[in-house]
């Protein structure tokens, strides 16, 4: 075989100009045929699941798309992005993330807390068999996270092309599937750089295709009217681009008004939900529309049902404790 | 399939280099994808067991020399077989059997005869 790169015999654009018609312009039947081949065979494309039960037949992350998780500032996206990691760690998907917004030590703090359900130890603490068995906690979270979990250390803003580096040395050396993007503003000059956002989002859906691994992407909405509107894909920050060019897109938003009808004193409904997960895309999936989630404060969950104890992160499909 | 785009954008810029093509399932988790980047001396693309060869466009392999290898004998020779529809200059298939940790060569395919195995 030939070594290294040499100068190309064939003109090739030529080359794919001239066959672009025979190779592009098929016949139909030869579709059709694909379609009665794959009639009654299992569906074989390996896909990861949110954490909530209720929602597996719903929605999937499947191999190389670009998820958008976007949310206004303070309404949890990163503890739901955290604790679908989590997840996936416990589905065996190898996971990094990029946090640009919090340390490491930080990140895993919360993710500790809601992988144990309990809140971490601090210097409140002095009992030495209380902190014991907060010890040995971090020692079992310590060995959930190893070979499931790596996490970028950069805080700040980041060069798109370091970053872009990043994704893919993750995929071909680390075998990564899932990689946490938080959030796409600090890989990007300028909340009004639409070219350049669309630019960094065609080069991470490219990365994603061409490795297999699911990218999520966190990004902001725009400050919402009142704290009770509930967003769409249109109140997505930034050019128009980001939310055609990603597979699909899950909104995340906290139910503040209940939160303050509490503080007030006032009642509330149980049944009513503290925060939702609003698909409004799934590309290669049937289902969009609004996940109801209630907010363990303890653990830091996002529990499925008004009421429920906190899920089990270690084990799947994640079931009460 | 994955990694033809880089090999795609080096053609279109009058380079070229010889391409190997994993067949395997989930090739893609141990095929770097950024072979560029790595200064490998051969393009890397994979093409997973489930893909229905006429979906894929196969022609950025005119004129180029191919490996195709991987364990499943009947799909090599698929893969061997398009490759040179195709028009890649030669086509090697190499088919591998695991055995515990490593892989033994079963089976060499050669377009110009020169490396068949076993004859």
């Amino acid at each position: 075989m030939a070594g290294m790169i040499y100068e190309d015999t064939l003109d090739f654009a030529t080359y794919l100009a001239q066959t672009e018609a025979k190779a592009k312009v098929k016949p139909a039947a030869g579709w059709i045929e694909s379609l009665i081949e794959d009639l009654g065979k299992e569906d074989t494309e390996r896909k990861a699941y949110l954490p909530w039960e209720k929602t597996h037949n719903l929605f999937a992350f499947r191999p190389g798309e670009v998820t958008l998780w976007a949310g206004v500032n303070g309404h949890g996206k990163s503890l739901m992005t955290g604790l679908t990691t989590l997840s996936l760690m416990a589905q065996d998907e190898r996971s990094c993330i990029a946090s640009f917004e919090m340390k490491p030590r930080k990140t895993l703090e919360r993710m500790s807390r809601q992988w144990s359900g309990q809140r971490p130890a601090g210097e409140w603490m002095r009992d030495e068999q209380v902190l014991a068995t907060y010890r040995d906690l971090y020692e079992q979270f310590g060995a959930f996270t190893d070979k499931r979990l790596w996490l970028y250390d950069q805080q700040g803003t980041v060069k798109t092309d370091v970053i872009l580096g990043v994704m893919r040395y993750c995929a071909a050396e680390l075998r990564i599937r899932q990689f946490v993007l938080d959030s796409l503003m600090k890989c990007v000059q300028g909340e009004d750089d639409y070219n350049g956002q669309k630019r960094f989002v065609d080069e991470v859906t490219a990365i994603a295709r061409d490795t297999g691994m699911h990218v999520h992407l966190v990004h902001h909405l725009r400050k919402l009217g009142s704290e009770s509107d509930i967003p769409d894909k249109s109140d997505v920050k930034g050019t128009g681009a980001i939310s055609d060019q990603v597979d699909n897109m899950l909104l995340v938003w906290r139910n503040k008004k209940k939160e303050s009808d509490q503080h007030a004193g006032k009642t509330v409904a149980v049944d009513e939900p503290d925060a939702r997960l609003i698909c409004c895309k799934q590309r290669n999936g049937e289902w969009e529309g609004r996940i109801a989630l209630w907010f363990d404060a303890e653990s830091q969950q996002y529990v499925p049902k008004a009421g429920s104890p906190a899920m089990n992160m270690a084990a799947w499909p994640h079931r009460s404790i | 399939m994955r990694g033809q785009e880089n090999l795609i954008a080096m053609r279109l810029k009058g380079k070229a280099m010889a391409v190997s093509i994993g067949t395997d399932k989930d090739q893609s988790l141990y095929l770097p994808a950024n072979w560029k980047s790595l200064g490998t001396s051969h393009a890397f693309v994979a093409i997973d067991p489930d893909e229905k060869l006429r979906d894929l466009d196969l022609r950025f392999l005119v004129s180029l020399r191919v490996h195709v290898e991987g364990c499943d004998d009947a799909r090599v020779v698929e893969v061997f077989e398009a490759a040179k529809q195709a028009g890649a200059l030669r086509v090697i298939g190499t088919v591998f059997k695991r055995q515990g940790e490593e892989y033994r060569t079963v089976r060499m395919l050669d377009t110009e005869g020169l490396m068949e195995w076993p004859e």
